[in-house]
């Protein structure tokens, strides 16, 4: 039996709007089982993202349960859920969210040396995956110095140089060209397999989301 | 550490903080003159006490044992004595004061003459060293060496005193190497013990001192024990005897063993009980300078820490992507509290290197315009001591200071979740 790695119960996020509320997740529900690649899917403001944010402990619900296997990531301090984050999970966005001031090697090195890696150690493993991304020759640049593609295989890159079971990312290909963003498109896909990934992707793009296993559709806070 | 470390210093010295530029380096500034203040300040108090320790040493000695009941004992007695309860016992010299009143020229001054034995009392005190005209001689006037006169045919010169006197009693008297002047003294009646005869000496200057402190350079004349003795009618008696030891520092716990065995028929007391009063208030005075220009460091950190504010502001969206890849809240704070650290050092060290160099423009200021108005500070010139004991409390209360003030903008930037840090990018 294929073991469900991420389980969320009756999520609900609201932000406070003057005098009342304003509800993003009503009531939400989820499984994701582990090997999985799951996309979910929705129009602007449906709360996709902040379920995405919700379920990878970025952010925290209002109301609601969140269980990585059998752990409750809710009740985790924060050094614990920290370090669970850097372990277990891996963070790609719309927008690269690389570090301006560091190079493509740091920015790649940041979450092994979080977790206490010497520099050294971090900077060969870095530069090892950034070689397998096709990158050999950007060690050293800047995010500045470097195209859309290049940037988005480096975030790629940082979100799975610690190895995470389960790799969400929030319209990867939002920012991207065609050409480059069917090229991300492939790499993802490639990867969960070498990387026996999990994988958890918002996306408005209808092509990308058809390539998963699984499409879940969200709308006004709710499953559609 | 060193992760965070690293991390501190690339967002500290990276284009987007500006830490180098106005804002920064004008909080900077302020740290840095802060620290050069504290600096200074303690130099100068600190030389100040090592001024008036040196000059009170030359003159006193490091221990003085009055003899205050009868008795018989010779020097040589004396000194077997003392050296046997305090074997490092280094040098010993006898010592009588008489007061008088120097009259010359019309002019009067109140006057102690200190007898000292000329061949003994330079292995006590530094006498010699502090010679500013002439040199440091008491032996016999002879009538060759007379240079006034009417002086000269006034007084055999076997009766004349040789004499090394202060700066300042020199100076206000116009006295130079080879003058001579009258010094009146006080003694007791021997038909009517309320009622005092005088006794006039005839005194040569031999050489000018710089005795370091005002007192004594404006009373002080040093004449031979003999004289002192012939003058007081006491025969070979002294008033006591002064110690040396290897170090001053060890001076009061040798007079303290001293004082314990020596008995009630003998005073002892160290420099720094011969001017306690002085002391205690220039330690006082330490101490609170210090915490006064402390006042600048804190007001200078204040401003290092709205620095990091908004530093820490501007970096929210890079603490949300460093949260999001499972940097703890703990981290950032280290991250947060060394930037502040770095940024303390960094003025620590500026601010010492600045203090440094008025250190020694002090120290020229004093040698070339006499900064220091004798009558009023008790020391006419300070020979400026930067202790090491000083610049670790600058160093500790700055740092500590730095460490505090970025507590706040620390725990602003880990109070961050990752989702608020990322929405600012």
């Amino acid at each position: 039996m294929i073991k469900t790695l991420i389980t969320a119960k009756n999520l609900h996020k609201s932000y406070p709007q003057g005098a009342s509320e304003l509800a993003i997740l009503k009531d939400v529900s989820l499984e994701v089982k582990k090997g999985e690649a799951l996309s979910i899917i929705g129009a602007s403001g449906a709360g996709k993202s902040t379920l995405l944010q919700i379920i990878g402990t970025l952010d925290r619900p209002n109301e609601g349960e969140l269980f990585f296997e059998d752990q409750n990531l809710l009740t985790m301090k924060d050094e614990e859920l920290s370090h669970f984050r850097n372990e277990k999970m891996g963070f790609v966005f719309q927008f690269h969210h690389l570090l301006s001031e560091f190079s493509a090697l740091e920015n790649v090195t940041i979450p092994l040396r979080v977790a206490g890696i010497a520099k050294s150690e971090a900077e060969d493993q870095a530069a090892e995956l950034l070689k397998t991304m096709g990158l050999e020759s950007r060690l050293t640049h800047y995010p500045s110095e470097l195209s859309g593609g290049e940037l988005q295989r480096v975030a790629i890159a940082r979100a799975l140089i610690r190895r995470p079971q389960i790799l969400f990312a929030d319209e990867p290909t939002g920012n991207l060209d065609s050409a480059n963003s069917l090229h991300v498109q492939e790499l993802f896909f490639q990867l969960k397999e070498s990387f026996g990934l999990t994988l958890v992707v918002v996306t408005h793009d209808q092509n990308f989301a058809r390539k998963f296993t699984r499409t879940l559709r969200i709308s006004d806070g709710r499953w559609v | 550490m060193k992760f965070q470390f690293w991390l501190a210093y690339r967002l500290l010295v990276a284009q987007k903080s500006r830490l180098f530029r106005w804002t920064g380096l004008i909080s900077l500034a302020g740290l840095t003159l802060g620290v050069a203040c504290l600096m200074v300040s303690m130099a100068v108090m600190s030389g100040f006490e090592t001024t008036l320790q040196t000059s009170v040493a030359n003159i006193t000695g490091h221990v003085q044992v009055a003899i205050r009941g009868i008795t018989d004992d010779t020097v040589m007695d004396l000194r077997d004595k003392i050296k046997k309860i305090t074997p490092d016992l280094q040098a010993i010299t006898p010592f009588s004061y008489l007061e008088g009143v120097l009259g010359h020229e019309g002019k009067l001054s109140g006057v102690i003459l200190q007898g000292v034995d000329p061949s003994t009392v330079l292995s006590v005190l530094g006498l010699d060293q502090r010679v500013v005209e002439g040199k440091f001689d008491l032996s016999p006037v002879t009538s060759s060496a007379s240079s006034d006169l009417d002086s000269a045919l006034a007084d055999e010169p076997a009766d004349i005193i040789p004499a090394m006197i202060g700066k300042d009693l020199a100076k206000n008297f116009s006295l130079k190497v080879g003058s001579r002047f009258k010094v009146v003294l006080p003694l007791r009646s021997d038909y009517d013990p309320s009622q005092f005869r005088r006794k006039v000496a005839t005194v040569e200057v031999r050489g000018v001192l710089d005795l370091g402190k005002y007192e004594y350079n404006q009373r002080m004349i040093i004449v031979p024990l003999a004289a002192t003795q012939k003058l007081a009618e006491i025969g070979d008696k002294f008033s006591g005897v002064l110690l040396r030891y290897p170090k001053i520092d060890d001076a009061r716990a040798r007079a303290a063993t001293l004082a314990q065995s020596m008995g009630a028929a003998f005073s002892i007391r160290d420099w720094h009980d011969m001017n306690e009063n002085l002391f205690e208030a220039v330690k006082i005075e330490r101490v609170t300078i210090f915490f006064v220009i402390l006042v600048i460091v804190l007001a200078a950190a204040f401003n290092v820490s709205s620095t990091l504010y908004i530093n820490v502001v501007k970096r929210f969206p890079e603490i949300g992507i460093l949260k999001s890849f499972g940097l703890s809240k703990k981290q950032l704070i280290q991250i947060f509290s060394l930037q502040g650290l770095m940024i303390g050092g960094l003025g620590l060290l500026i601010g010492m290197m600045i203090g440094f160099v008025l250190c020694q423009a002090f120290g020229w200021l004093e040698v070339n315009y006499g900064l220091i108005p004798g009558s009023i500070y008790k020391v006419d010139r300070i020979d400026l001591n930067i202790r090491f004991v000083d610049l670790f409390f600058i160093a500790v209360a700055t740092l500590s200071i730095s460490f505090i003030a970025t507590l706040a903008p620390a725990f602003r930037g880990a109070k961050l979740s990752p989702v608020e840090g990322l929405r600012h990018d």
